[in-house]
């Protein structure tokens, strides 16, 4: 666990190595059942040729004896050897699950470019996917020794026959693969077509209401039977060629059995073949083509795990390179001692660099005009956050994230179970008491996951009370009330302002343009587009001459 | 709104009964019936040439003991060939008749649930979430294209071979078939031990991995706030914790199906011992050949795989039996409500509003009312703001006016005021056509599409040119489609480029333009953009209102700055109504809002 593998391969070697307890057991199980399935048509072949045609007792008591013996192997080595490797990979794809997450949520940052639906989907199916090739494993290594007991068993009843087989067989298989590609590419075309049909319902049922707002029902309709015909007409084409090939498949092992047939019958004709050995040559003759197709379909499977593996280990290796690349300059240079907090040197486009303090005891507001100045401060500022501990310093993102739990797990983030209280300040200042008071349960009220049963408001307060309870001595807080109406949130910004407050020792920031909070901050930093950067109390600021005292006014008046 | 965190209790849409389910199939089958008789025919042609082979060992290991020539070798070599031939086209015709049937079949029941859940009334959407509706139209009906494509060729097939094998043992020897017939009850018996046991342990095992998807999802779309309280571990221990669950149930569920297949091996062994006693017998007695009994097990193990392939896929038909019953539980409930019809014309009406009362509760005599006894009149072109803070009933209002929620009580309708046309019409009795050609909405949710910007603008009107698609964008300012890499083409949604959310906002409005409706209700349009997105926003939807009637629930109060009226709602009531003018200089509620507002 302590490398990261850092390709496909290596990261399946690592597996089979982890898994090689389950594994060893499970191949050789699943080989023995493999072997016993090869062997059924040989024991009819037996059966008939010393018990039925001489019509001796003895011989069928032996036989039958034999049959249950044969078949108890058989069922108790599928049994267990498919066990082991299915446990195989259960624990694997577990390992890999977590994994994933495990570096998605604690390395210093994903890359930009990796969403967390594709993660998602990492570590979902593509975890499922690289760790089948247990499965494969075990089914495509069982299938070539199965062939190997029927090739020896083909070669030791009568090697002229059993010579034809062992190369009729693989010929004919190799005809039916040849267009075996152009149908498994088609396939997946079809399952890709279906996938982007459910995509597509699914995206116009999240849709619903502002379809139905719309009267956009006609233009819904019109989309989705588009893709679902798409869907259906790869359906067809799909169904017709893979029953052409299956067809095909069927023709040319027929006449690889018609020619077996014709060899073995000619050989006992002479007397060099008993009929045992005809029917037993005969029945491992269709038997061979199972193994054959299932290796030729885990060679298939394989490459599909493969190429998940490589997907897991790159973004593994990404999520690694990010931790470990030392990030580029940083925007801000933070600074917090016994009194204030200093941010210097803050780029703020254009050459432009901003220096201001908050001291402990006070609210400062920050007001931005450009999204990219604000985004580098607030990259600097949870930077800086991440390396001290919670109760130091803060910085309460902007989009609202809620895990299923209750209300209250939400706010004190004590996600599992746990009855921690909330000072009802907090629930006050975040203005959760109104919402409290909708709800029978109080902050026992269920939260579904991703808060899909909360208002947006609704949600933005749960995640201001969060930010207060957990009361750290620097908050940082970015656009918390967009949601909330305005009475409420003039509300909510003079009560966090005096829970804030009340605490000597604490400095507060708060990112945003809501004349509520910046009436209630102790001081207020503009930054705008061009131009000198202004600070000072909101009223002054209103008050102000000059352009960028006018870029305020149009900044915060709502 | 403040409703939705009391509505955590939903109703569930209706589920069909699996007879109706397969009724609602019979109709599209009957469509295809001659691709039927094909699949049929086909099927049993290929079924049975493959007893030509066990057919032919047979006879060799009777004759050829007794001394035939090798005319008897090559007679049966040529009859396996041809036999061959007949299952290389069986294979291959049955496969397409197949495919001409169910992808078709699949096709259309995959739309026909998209449209009934389109036509479902708002009000019965709301109700019941629209998570349930998403999982049966997007999850299920994937399940069952899925299973169309990839199981239901195996089981027609296997079902087949079955059938026609067990009537070619019989006509070999019909004692011998008889003793076949042993395996009905212990594969019979083998379902009936599995089923009832299968069916809990597999919803179990789909519960865990609904629990591990939804914990994956919520810490990986929450990892930043996770990071920022540092409360990663926690929620990893969740994700563990319901992944390593899922994981034993997958391990139990799997030991329990070895056990199944080990049920089937105990069948197989024992009537292929059966078979081979019974054929002992007749042999002795003189009543069959050795190879009649030859044939007849190797028919018998040319069965196991077929079988197997039934037991083992039996959970999927299952599974894909209940996904059936779910969607057409959607199509059902979609043609029992009540359908708007007719032809309606009504010029430049007001929009009415009179005395109207919600509740979201059950029982309409309930006390908890959302709105208790609005009134509105809305002149055409007039623009009235609603005010109010949270709870106070302002979405619910602006719902009923645009005809997405009926009224526990009241009137909301169109009313033409002329005499000539049609007079007072309710909005619930307009088709949903002519309603949407009158009045438009913008709600609070945004959603931009999987498509290019063109489609997703002309929702309202399909077929618009691309000249008014891109003059609608005008209208509201959309300055940033010029920006874009591919104009119009541009992939936006969940597939394509990110946009911000004024962007995603302004698609919202440029749709409201091109619907062109005599009435627009914006509900909080403006709410995520941030401040300098805020403004612009005000700008686009004042550009996308002007020249109708709109009514706008203000979120910022400088959207009710600039309306022609406006109300201010407290406890589901109108308490002030006037101009902006009018109810600063009143000094009331409003004027309070105003102040703090606009320190």
């Amino acid at each position: 666990m302590s490398k990261t593998p850092s390709s496909g391969s290596i990261l399946l070697r690592r597996a089979a190595r982890r898994r090689l307890g389950l594994l060893l057991p499970g191949i050789i199980t699943m080989s023995l059942w493999q072997v016993c399935e090869a062997l059924v048509p040989v024991a009819i072949g037996i059966v008939v040729d010393v018990a039925i045609i001489p019509l001796s007792v003895p011989a069928l008591i032996v036989s039958i004896v034999g049959i249950g013996l044969l078949f108890t192997v058989l069922s108790l080595g599928y049994r267990f050897g498919a066990r082991f490797c299915n446990s195989a990979r259960e624990h694997e794809a577990h390992a890999l699950r977590v994994e994933i997450t495990h570096a998605a949520l604690t390395s210093a940052n994903l890359p930009p470019d990796r969403a967390s639906g594709e993660v998602l989907s990492i570590a979902s199916a593509d975890a499922d996917t690289a760790a089948q090739s247990f499965a494969q494993a075990g089914r495509g290594i069982a299938s070539v020794l199965g062939m190997i007991t029927a090739a020896v068993f083909l070669l030791i009843a009568d090697p002229v026959t059993g010579l034809v087989v062992l190369i009729a067989v693989p010929i004919g298989l190799i005809i039916v693969a040849l267009p075996g590609r152009s149908v498994s590419a088609k396939a997946n075309a079809q399952l890709e077509a279906v996938a982007r049909a459910g995509r597509s319902a699914s995206d116009l049922m999240h849709g619903l209401r502002v379809i139905k707002a719309m009267g956009g029902e006609p233009w819904a309709v019109g989309r989705y039977r588009h893709t679902s015909d798409e869907a259906a007409n790869a359906g067809i084409a799909t169904g017709e060629r893979t029953g052409r090939l299956a067809g095909l498949g069927a023709l040319v092992m027929s006449l690889v059995l018609a020619i077996v047939l014709i060899v073995a019958g000619l050989r006992l004709i002479d007397g060099q073949l008993s009929v045992g050995a005809l029917i037993g040559i005969l029945g491992m003759t269709a038997f061979l083509t199972e193994p054959m197709r299932a290796l030729a379909e885990i060679v298939g499977l394989f490459a599909q795990s493969h190429g998940a593996a490589q997907r897991i280990s790159q973004l593994l290796t990404d999520i690694d390179g990010a931790g470990a690349a030392p990030t580029t300059a940083p925007a801000a240079t933070i600074d917090i001692d016994d009194e204030k907090i200093s941010v210097r040197g803050w780029a703020a486009g254009e050459g432009r660099t901003v220096d201001f303090t908050t001291q402990f005891g006070s609210l400062t507001a920050i007001v931005v005009e450009q999204a990219e100045t604000e985004t580098a401060l607030i990259t600097a500022l949870a930077g800086h956050a991440r390396s001290t501990g919670l109760g130091q310093m803060l910085v309460s993102p902007h989009t609202v994230d809620l895990f299923e739990g209750t209300i209250r797990s939400n706010i004190t983030m004590i996600l599992g179970a746990g009855d921690a209280p909330v000072a009802p300040e907090v629930l006050t200042a975040s203005g959760v008491d109104e919402l409290l008071g909708l709800v029978d349960t109080g902050l026992d009220h269920r939260i579904q996951e991703l808060g899909g049963n909360l208002s947006g408001g609704q949600r933005q307060r749960v995640a201001l009370a969060r930010a207060l309870h957990a009361d750290p001595q620097v908050l940082v807080l970015h656009e918390p009330t967009t949601a909330v109406d305005a009475v409420t949130e003039a509300r909510i910004a003079d009560r966090v302002q005096d829970l804030r407050s009340s605490r000597g020792n604490a400095a507060t920031i708060i990112l945003t343009s809501s004349p509520a909070f910046l009436a209630a901050a102790d001081s207020v930093v503009f930054v705008p587009d061009t131009g000198p950067v202004l600070s000072g109390k909101h009223a002054e600021l209103l008050a102000a001459a000059g352009a960028s005292a006018e870029a305020y006014r149009n900044a915060v008046t709502r | 709104m403040s409703a939705s965190a009391e509505q955590t209790d939903q109703t569930t849409l209706s589920i069909a009964s699996r007879r109706r389910s397969f009724a609602h199939l019979a109709p599209l089958l009957r469509l295809r019936w001659g691709w039927l008789v094909v699949l049929v025919l086909a099927g049993i042609a290929n079924a049975g040439a493959g007893l030509v082979g066990p057919w032919a060992i047979g006879r060799l290991v009777d004759v050829l003991p007794a001394g035939a020539g090798s005319d008897v070798v090559i007679e049966c070599a040529i009859a396996v060939a041809i036999a061959g031939v007949v299952m290389a086209l069986g294979t291959w015709i049955g496969a397409w008749a197949l495919a001409h049937i169910a992808m078709p079949i699949v096709g259309d029941l995959r739309t026909q649930v998209v449209e009934s859940a389109l036509s479902l009334q708002s009000q019965r959407v709301e109700s019941t979430g629209t998570g349930d509706l998403v999982s049966r139209v997007a999850d299920d009906s994937r399940k069952i294209s899925e299973a169309a494509a990839q199981v239901l060729p195996l089981i027609v097939e296997s079902l087949l071979i079955v059938i026609v094998s067990a009537i070619g043992l019989s006509a070999i020897d019909w004692r011998l078939g008889l003793v076949g017939l042993v395996a009905v009850p212990m594969y019979w018996l083998t379902l009936r031990w599995y089923l009832p046991r299968s069916e809990p342990i597999y919803k179990e095992e789909r519960a865990a991995f609904g629990r591990r998807a939804g914990r994956l999802l919520g810490g990986l779309t929450g990892a930043r706030t996770l990071r920022a309280y540092r409360a990663e571990a926690g929620e990893l221990d969740r994700i563990d914790a319901a992944s390593g669950q899922a994981r034993d149930l997958s391990i139990g569920v799997f030991s329990f199906l070895t056990r199944a297949f080990s049920r089937n091996n105990r069948a197989e062994a024992v009537v292929l011992s059966l078979l081979l006693i019974a054929g002992f017998v007749l042999v002795f007695s003189g009543q069959t050949t050795a190879g009649a009994v030859t044939t007849a097990a190797l028919v018998f193990h040319r069965l196991f795989n077929p079988i197997g392939a039934l037991v083992g896929l039996f959970d999927q038909i299952q599974s894909a039996g209940a996904s059936l019953t779910r969607m057409v539980g959607v199509i059902d409930e979609a043609s029992t409500s009540p359908r708007r019809s007719g032809e309606i014309c009504i010029n430049r009406p007001a929009l009415m509003l009179e005395n109207l009362w919600f509740t979201y509760d059950e029982d309409p005599g309930s006390s908890n009312h959302v709105l208790k006894g609005v009134s509105l009149r809305l002149e055409p072109g007039e623009v009235v703001a609603v005010v109010g803070t949270t709870g106070a009933g302002k979405s619910t209002l602006a719902r009923i006016a645009a005809g997405l929620s009926v009224p526990s009580c009241g009137w909301a309708g169109l009313d033409s005021g002329t005499a000539a046309s049609a007079g007072e019409v309710e909005l619930t009795a307009l088709p949903e056509s002519v309603l949407r050609s009158h009045i438009s909405m913008v709600a609070q949710e945004v959603h931009t599409f999987n498509g290019t910007l063109r489609e997703n603008v002309a929702l309202p009107v399909p077929d618009a040119t691309d000249e008014q698609i891109a003059a609608a964008l005008t209208k509201v300012g959309a300055g940033w489609v010029g920006e874009l890499p591919t104009g119009l083409d541009t992939e936006v949604g969940d597939g394509g480029i990110r946009l911000s959310a004024v962007a995603d906002q302004s698609i919202a409005l440029a749709r409201l333009v091109l619907a062109d409706p005599d009435f627009a209700i914006l509900d909080e349009a403006s709410a995520e953009a941030g401040s300098a997105g805020a403004h612009v926003l005000e700008a686009s939807a004042r550009a996308a209102v002007a020249g109708r009637g709109a009514l706008v629930v203000a979120h910022r109060l400088s959207q009710a700055e600039t309306a022609d009226r406006v109300l201010v709602m407290a406890h589901g009531r109108i308490v002030e109504e006037g101009t902006h003018e009018e109810l600063v200089a009143a000094g009331g509620r409003y004027a309070q809002l105003w102040s703090a507002w606009s320190a």
